[in-house]
């Protein structure tokens, strides 16, 4: 057996010896994992459905034909985060039905040249940048073009107070975290000092025989992430199923994996497995 | 002249202010040597020989270890004695969960190939301590006497100098105990410092060797040679 591998197996000791406690005890910081990678990619579509709320627009293109083609309002658009909806003259008429039913019965009431003289809207929504407000004023096709915000104040309220929450959240999660963590050095700290000891005493150096204590810690948060994965995996498309209702400012229906998110935590408890484990001196040494 | 291995100098311990374990404790050891410590249950034999084998501190006086002195010596000059000294402590210091080979790979872990038992030698102590078919076996499945023969082949698996061996034969039947004690007659003979430490009165009779007596606090070297 090479040194790593011997190394590895001392470091299962503590599991071999505890593994009702511990087994719990990765499950439980695998819960902990999913809510702060939870927390990570809720704070990233947020900030994502923030930024629409906060930029869109709604453009109003009333066309000077009935029968002109779209496709150069398309290409203008191509490339920005925008929706284009047209409206015929009779959807026109139904939508402005409650507002206005006397103006709608007027027109109906005319017949076939009251209904021309109405005019064909093309209503465009989302992130559509000024240079391309421009090009769509200059075009022959367009007779006049009306642009203006998307009001979501409310909801960017509730957005913004949304991150604040799911913060406060990861924190105290993270901090969750590091108490399993300790406590989970306590719980080894026997068996490991047993390890250590007998290390120290064949000659090997205090950095070395810690090494396995810091396996075992590691090993820890790695089996937990792997629970965690696999959690994140089965039951993503269960907890996202229902986030449609919003539209435009909805979250995402199929939430992306955090790998920043993942790959931070994996940083943060490498970091605290080395101060935990290689911090203070035995009587040993 | 024999080589000087170990300088014991005014050594002196004790846990609680005051009251001390043992007092003014001093001996050499060279290449070759053999000591006997003798003393009744609860003399203060283990913490001697913990702390001449560095894992333990005294309260007083020092411990010379092939021209290092232990007290005042840096990690990497520890570290390089703890590789030379063989020390079967008296609580065996034996991990459960591992296998017999597990442990002979961890005692010469950190050593050069130079400084490991030769593989005929290693064949020949597990023969002799009827350990060949219990490599494999995990150490909490051994009884008493295998598993202190399992310190002491873990202890001879590397080239060391001085053995320092904490009541090696407690546990031992006494066609064991013979065996274990001319293996080490014959290291002794072969170069290796002795220093042994026992209550079997016996033995020490039996094989005439330099004896320190550890009785009261006090220590007070006899050669019954």
């Amino acid at each position: 057996m090479n040194h790593a591998a011997l190394l590895m197996k001392l470091s299962w000791i503590p599991f071999r010896r505890s593994w009702m406690v511990l087994g719990l005890m990765t499950v439980s910081l695998a819960q902990l994992f999913l809510g702060v990678w939870l927390c990570g990619s809720l704070l990233g579509e947020l900030s994502r459905t923030r930024q629409y709320a906060e930029r869109a627009r709604m453009i109003t293109l009333q066309m000077k034909e009935e029968k002109s083609s779209l496709d150069p309002i398309r290409e203008v658009l191509s490339g920005t985060d925008a929706s284009i909806e047209e409206w015929t003259t009779e959807e026109t008429l139904t939508k402005m039905e409650q507002e206005e039913p006397e103006l709608v019965q007027t027109v109906r009431s005319i017949g076939s040249e009251g209904l021309q003289l109405f005019p064909r809207l093309v209503v465009v929504r989302g992130l559509v940048p000024d240079e391309a407000i421009e090009k769509l004023r200059m075009m022959t096709e367009i007779g006049r073009l009306d642009a203006g915000p998307v009001h979501h104040s409310r909801l960017l309220h509730f957005y913004s107070h949304l991150e604040l929450e799911i913060r406060i959240a990861a924190v105290l999660m993270l901090i969750l975290i590091f108490v399993q963590l300790v406590v989970f050095q306590r719980i080894q700290a026997r068996d490991s000092s047993e390890v250590m000891g007998n290390l120290l005493a064949w000659g090997m150096s205090p950095l070395r025989s810690r090494v396995p204590a810091f396996f075992s810690m590691l090993s820890l948060s790695l089996t937990a992430a792997l629970i965690s994965t696999l959690e994140w995996v089965v039951f993503r498309k269960w907890i996202w199923r229902d986030n449609a209702f919003l539209g435009e400012l909805s979250l995402d229906g199929s939430l992306s994996f955090p790998w920043t998110m993942v790959a931070a935590t994996f940083v943060v408890l490498a970091v605290l497995s080395v101060i935990l484990v290689f911090s203070g001196r035995t009587a040993e040494e | 002249m024999k080589s000087m291995l170990l300088k014991v100098e005014n050594l002196s311990k004790s846990y609680v202010p005051g009251e001390t374990v043992w007092n003014q404790v001093s001996f050499d050891l060279g290449r070759g040597d053999f000591l006997y410590i003798l003393g009744g249950s609860g003399a203060g034999k283990s913490s001697l020989l913990r702390t001449i084998a560095s894992f333990e501190s005294p309260s007083g006086g020092r411990v010379v270890c092939e021209g290092v002195d232990l007290q005042s010596s840096g990690r990497s000059d520890l570290e390089r004695i703890r590789k030379r000294i063989a020390f079967i402590p008296q609580n065996l210091g034996l991990i459960p969960d591992l296998t017999v080979r597990d442990h002979l790979e961890i005692s010469v872990m950190s050593v050069r190939m130079s400084d490991r038992t030769d593989e005929t030698g290693m064949r020949n102590y597990l023969s002799l301590m009827g350990l060949k078919d219990k490599l494999g076996k995990r150490i909490d499945s051994l009884s008493g006497g295998e598993r202190q023969r399992v310190a002491i082949l873990r202890a001879l698996s590397r080239k060391s100098d001085l053995l320092i061996a904490d009541e090696p034969t407690g546990a031992q039947d006494f066609e064991m105990t013979w065996k274990l004690m001319d293996l080490f007659v014959k290291l002794n003979l072969a170069g290796t410092g002795l220093l042994l430490a026992t209550h079997d009165l016996e033995m020490v009779r039996r094989l005439r060797k330099r004896c320190a007596i550890l009785k009261d606090g006090s220590f007070r070297v006899e050669d019954r040679t």
